[in-house]
């Protein structure tokens, strides 16, 4: 049996929770019912809870923007690797795959590492936009490369898009090993931190420089479910259901770039999200994009602000990135789908 | 109507349609025939305006690339050789696609119904809540014939709807391949046009108002059965010895293959079901 009717209102209570634990939980610890009063306080609504102006401080300072952050890259993740999936019709598919991830990557570390010698310039009046606007500059290259790459007489070969993704994939991680190999020191340190995945640089400017481009994203991705379902009969059959699914495929490559092309510059790469989460809800609520999309988004931003807490606490004081968390997580999940499917020879 | 007009389409220096014409009018199921690699599957694709072909296709008298994709969505259902899911939507969920272009995100009460008739039709209720990637082809096959069948349901009963099948039956038992043309022609009569590529030459001779017989991509004969079914025509296009017969129960011709015998008459007495099995 199907839940569908119950899920998104369950997974929103998941994400309300997600949001206060992950602000509550850390070095300054504040309950949960603190951080409800904190947040009303801050709309002038006053709770008869007591907290201290350092617990308002951390809070609003530290904890939001970094849980606001977790919830923008997840939800931006799941959707992604969802919509990739219906566009795909592969189940295995994820953002990654079309080279997205680390032609983001590649864009963030030329920046890193030859910033100063040859975009001095750009980087005064980009201050600290330089890492994401070079890493959308770079995840938006490898789409449109892999999208032109897979184009045959207007049509796209959904097979070669994938290849064409490896390919490019290949060539993001050559030419970013190159400049890891000429960068000091100090360089490789920021890099390393970077390239496996963290949320600690969250601030609310890093906020407001993705929100706009990953809400934008996912509302329109939810809007695209109903085609995405029509997809699952191929796309001629698609056609004949109305579906005009040239148009459709351009929307949808060009938003899961920007989704994932965001996260990546302010969070760096983070597996697996997009691969899990949509596994997860078809296994409970089947694979109707119509709650799939939404659902994903929910649940992405929640797993990914529960796998932040993780992150910041098991070694704690000591931070370890939020990549590491997902993937010890995620690797083995994979296998698990993978054995899964061999046995049953039924793709879920 | 639907009318067809001189379309070619080649691939590399192999033609595989030669000016192709045909009509279709509303109330008439036409059959195509042909040979393996006549281009029966060919003409569909080209009818459906999936093809760069040179000719034209008509719909109710306008340009069929004129149509927006909506539009021809709400006209014209497609059901095809071959349709691979990959995803574990379940089988009600697959013939509520047919209902997409009726509704814009959520389905009506009206789609439901619509839904449950056409499950009903094709005679796959017991199989509504399962997995469509648990069943066998031919149980798929009926899923996607109930998904067409409720694309091409309009509350409109005066528009001609049109119904293209690829060799609906290619996977069905006996029974299911005479329930499918049956729902062909209830749905034809209704004044809606039906295209079928059929590859049996007695479900042909029984449920087709017209047949259109292609030979090496070009239209050999096109006529009523009884015009375009006969001992010569058949032997030749198939390469295989056929002679054709009056039914003996039925108001339709009967196509009986191998060597006619010298007495059919006597022979049939003597193994009476002979004749009847083909």
């Amino acid at each position: 049996m199907r839940k569908k009717a119950v899920i998104i209102p369950l997974l929103i209570l998941l994400l309300m929770a997600a949001i206060v634990f992950g602000c509550g939980i850390g070095a300054v610890y504040i309950s949960p019912s603190q951080v409800i009063s904190i947040l009303f306080n801050k709309l002038s609504i006053h709770l008869q809870v007591e907290f201290t102006t350092q617990q308002e401080a951390v809070l609003l300072a530290i904890r939001l923007p970094r849980v606001l952050l977790g919830l923008l890259v997840g939800a931006a993740l799941a959707i992604s690797g969802a919509a990739l999936q219906g566009l795909f019709q592969n189940p295995l598919t994820e953002p990654g795959l079309i080279g997205v991830s680390s032609g983001a990557t590649l864009g963030a570390v030329a920046v890193v590492v030859m910033g100063q010698k040859w975009f001095a310039g750009v980087m005064v009046v980009l201050g600290i936009f330089t890492l994401p606007v070079a890493s959308f500059i770079t995840a938006l290259v490898v789409t449109i490369l892999v999208y032109r790459l897979s184009q045959n007489g207007g049509k796209t070969i959904v097979s070669t898009v994938l290849l064409a993704g490896i390919a490019l994939n290949a060539m993001a991680a050559a030419l970013t090993g190159m400049l890891i190999y000429y960068a000091s020191d100090a360089q490789l340190r920021s890099i390393t931190f970077w390239t496996l995945g963290s949320l600690g640089g969250a601030t609310w400017n890093t906020i407001w420089a993705v929100a706009p481009f990953i809400l934008t994203a996912v509302f329109i991705l939810v809007k695209m479910s109903k085609p995405l379902n029509a997809f699952a009969l191929g796309e001629s059959n698609a056609a004949y259901i109305g579906i005009r699914t040239e148009r459709i495929k351009q929307v949808i490559i060009v938003l899961t770039a920007m989704a994932v092309g965001a996260s990546v510059a302010v969070s760096g790469i983070i597996m697996f999200v997009g691969l899990i989460v949509p596994h997860i809800l078809r296994l409970i609520s089947g694979p109707d994009n119509r709650s799939l999309l939404p659902s994903a988004a929910l649940l992405g931003a929640s797993l990914l602000i529960i796998a932040d807490i993780v992150a910041r606490t098991v070694f704690h004081p000591a931070e370890i990135p939020i990549g590491i968390v997902t993937s010890l997580i995620g690797a083995p999940f994979f296998i698990y789908i993978l054995l899964n499917q061999r046995k049953k020879q039924v793709v879920f | 109507m639907l009318s067809v007009n001189n379309i070619s389409y080649t691939i590399g220096t192999r033609q595989i349609l030669n000016k192709v014409s045909l009509d279709a009018r509303a109330g008439e199921l036409l059959v195509i025939l042909g040979n393996n690699g006549a281009g029966k599957s060919t003409l569909l694709k080209a009818i459906c305006n999936e093809l760069k072909c040179t000719g034209t296709v008509h719909i109710d008298g306008k340009n069929a690339g004129e149509y927006t994709t909506e539009e021809l969505a709400l006209k014209r259902a497609v059901l095809k050789q071959h349709t691979q899911i990959n995803m574990p939507f379940l089988v009600k969920e697959v013939v509520m696609m047919g209902r997409y272009p009726h509704f814009k995100r959520k389905e009506t009460a009206y789609d439901h119904a619509v839904v449950k008739k056409a499950i009903e039709k094709a005679g796959i209720t017991h199989l509504s809540e399962q997995n469509y990637l648990t069943l066998s082809g031919g149980e798929q096959q009926r899923v996607q014939l109930a998904r067409v069948l409720a694309q091409v349901e309009n509350t409109q009963a005066d528009l001609t709807q049109y119904l293209l099948l690829d060799e609906p039956v290619s996977s069905l038992d006996i029974s299911h391949q005479h329930n499918t043309l049956q729902l062909a022609k209830q749905f034809a009569e209704k004044g809606n046009v039906v295209i079928a590529v059929l590859h049996d030459l007695n479900l042909a001779a029984m449920y087709a108002d017209k047949i259109l017989l292609l030979r090496s991509g070009k239209v050999h004969s096109t006529g009523t059965p009884q015009e375009v079914l006969n001992n010569e025509t058949i032997s030749q296009t198939f390469g295989f010895p056929a002679y054709v017969q009056q039914h003996p129960h039925a108001d339709c011709l009967m196509v009986c293959f191998g060597a006619q015998p010298q007495h059919p008459q006597q022979l049939k007495e003597k193994i009476p079901h002979r004749a009847t099995v083909l």
